[in-house]
């Protein structure tokens, strides 16, 4: 589905509004009875249902008939059902729940049909209805994964109505679900975006203020015909030139931020990618009064990383870090000392790195321990933290066969993460081992 | 008050320094640096100079945690000038502070001459 060029509430009203389903058996008198529970004006639209009801009906009447809530298509087979599937998909308009007989003779069966079903649109409501199966309960769980539900045949009115009630609202909650979370995840990107957009900025305004102000005043003193001071001029232009370095280093360190979806993963050098780091956040390390102590076994020391996904879980960290120790600042008063330090050792001959990652902050509570990783989880007040950070990292370790662990010390204080890397590709660990 | 008058520049990059350093170079005044909040306070106090060009974001504090660290009084001898590298918008002064401010310069200072008569006039208005 084309969700784009849909604003946020208009999604939400689509799926609010969506009362879609199907229903398939091989058997015309079970789709009138499907009709008749679902669809009881007999296919005229609600507006219509509505003004009738006007009419003819008193209020317990109109209760007792309620306008049909549900838009019931019916098929007679499965492969027109998965066609209808197909085509509801392409209009934007996709069934919530789809009931399906099991036994169809002929054609495709209720289980090949909700396969089909499934295999195209994996948010579908499925309702096998049997009498009797061919398949055991195991094997349909197991062939279409999630989200199928049992009915006896016959099924009686109540029992196909509430059925339908319940899978199409938790249809819709979950879809709302998915728009929301989407929003969130697309807020936390430009908020990141934002606030590094306002670092960077601040900076490269430094080392630009330098430059541009003694260019002024060079220009200034040559104007006014001032006494030229060759030596002093000489190391003016010096610090100028030493600045645009600085600058052209902090352009460089975000280059990596530039591809963050590139696959291609390197021997990163670990110094190199720390200092990087440490240049993004040296600002506010300063200003917060946090040291940040870095311990390399190794200076040479590489990981197998993309470079980018590597700054990035380390910029989370630390950005995870320098919160929960501003929050412990806070009670500890501004005396206390707040500490980052990272540690990278090489293990298994070398072909591994163990990095260390731990503060003295606040820690994380023992109650989040166990799902710390899941997005959307946060120590952070509403509004301060999306709960993004780790479940990134941590989508990002897996993907490096690289993986990160939370090492919980009871009665010692702030957090301590363990991460394992290979330290270098597989065909350069294989060439070694050659050697 | 009488003597040379004195300019305070509390900003935690050098280069700032350099550049104050050499266009006030002309001027008869005592340049005091300091790189940090607490530094500055300190020569602040020991110095009471007639000007402060002060960084909002600095070690330790910001700049406006350094005005209200300043009494009334104090900040009525002495002219305070904010520079910054963030945007103005971006500058979050209380009300009070902002009216005591001098005035404000956004970094890069791309009219230093007019930095500079900034600074002249705040020091010819606490002489």
């Amino acid at each position: 589905m084309s969700t784009a060029l849909l604003s946020v509430t208009e999604q939400l009203d689509a799926i609010e509004q969506n009362n879609r389903i199907l229903a398939i058996d091989d058997d015309s008198a079970v789709l009138d009875y499907y009709r008749e529970i679902f669809d009881p004006a007999g296919g005229k639209n609600r507006d219509v249902w509505n003004a009738l009801m006007d009419v003819v009906g008193d209020d317990e009447h109109k209760h007792n008939l309620e306008a049909p809530q549900y838009d019931l298509t019916t098929a007679t087979s499965g492969e027109k059902a998965v066609h209808l599937a197909q085509q509801g998909l392409s209009q934007q308009s996709p069934y919530s729940v789809a009931f399906v007989d099991m036994r169809m003779p002929g054609g495709m069966d209720g289980l090949e049909t909700a396969q089909e079903l499934r295999a195209l649109d994996s948010r579908i409501m499925l309702v096998i209805v049997t009498a009797y199966s061919d398949y055991q309960l195991e094997e349909i769980q197991r062939r279409l994964l999630h989200d199928v539900l049992f009915l006896n045949k016959p099924l009686s009115m109540d029992e196909a109505m509430q059925t339908v009630r319940m899978l199409n609202q938790n249809w819709k909650d979950r879809e709302k679900n998915k728009v929301m979370k989407m929003q969130m995840v697309s807020h936390a990107k430009m908020a990141g975006l934002g606030n590094m957009a306002v670092r960077i900025g601040h900076e490269i305004n430094q080392p630009l203020s330098y430059i541009n102000g003694m260019l002024q005043l060079q220009k200034m003193g040559l104007e006014q015909g001032d006494e030229l001071d060759v030596e002093e001029m000489v190391s003016e232009v010096d610090l100028a030139l030493q600045q645009t370095v600085r600058i052209k280093e902090i352009i460089d360190s975000l280059r990596v931020f530039a591809h963050p979806d590139k696959k291609c993963r390197e021997d990163v050098v670990l110094a190199q990618a720390l200092e990087h780091v440490q240049r993004i956040f040296k600002g506010r390390l300063e200003s917060q009064r946090i040291t940040f102590r870095v311990q390399l076994e190794d200076q040479q020391m590489t990981v197998h990383a993309n470079p980018s996904q590597l700054q990035r879980v380390l910029t989370n960290l630390i950005s995870n870090a320098i919160d929960a120790l501003l929050e412990k600042r806070e009670t500890e008063g501004s005396g206390w000392k707040a500490e980052i330090s990272l540690e990278a050792r090489l293990k298994r001959d070398r072909h591994q790195v163990q990095i260390d990652f731990l503060d003295n902050g606040t820690g994380i509570p023992l109650a989040l321990q166990g799902r710390m990783f899941d997005p959307f989880v946060t120590t952070k007040e509403p509004g301060k933290g999306t709960g993004l950070g780790l479940s990134e990292i941590h989508g990002m370790l897996k993907e490096h066969n690289a993986s990160i662990e939370y090492q919980a010390v009871p009665g010692q204080e702030g957090a301590h993460f363990i991460m394992m890397f290979p330290s270098m590709s597989p065909d350069m660990l294989s060439v070694d081992e050659e050697s | 008050m009488s003597g040379e008058a004195k300019v305070l520049i509390v900003d935690d990059e050098e280069v700032i320094h350099k550049l104050f350093k050499k266009m006030l170079v002309s001027e008869s005044y005592q340049l005091f640096f300091a790189t940090n909040g607490e530094d500055g306070l300190a020569l602040f106090h020991q110095q009471k100079p007639d000007v402060v060009v002060l960084d909002y974001r600095m070690l330790g504090a910001t700049g406006d945690e350094f005005m209200e660290r300043l009494s009334d009084m104090e900040l009525a001898r002495t002219s305070v000038i904010m520079i910054s590298g963030h945007a103005v918008p971006d500058i979050d002064l209380s009300e009070r502070n902002q009216r005591k401010l001098f005035a404000y310069f956004e970094k890069p200072f791309f009219e230093m001459g007019k930095l500079k008569e900034t600074i002249e006039r705040a020091v010819q208005r606490n002489r």
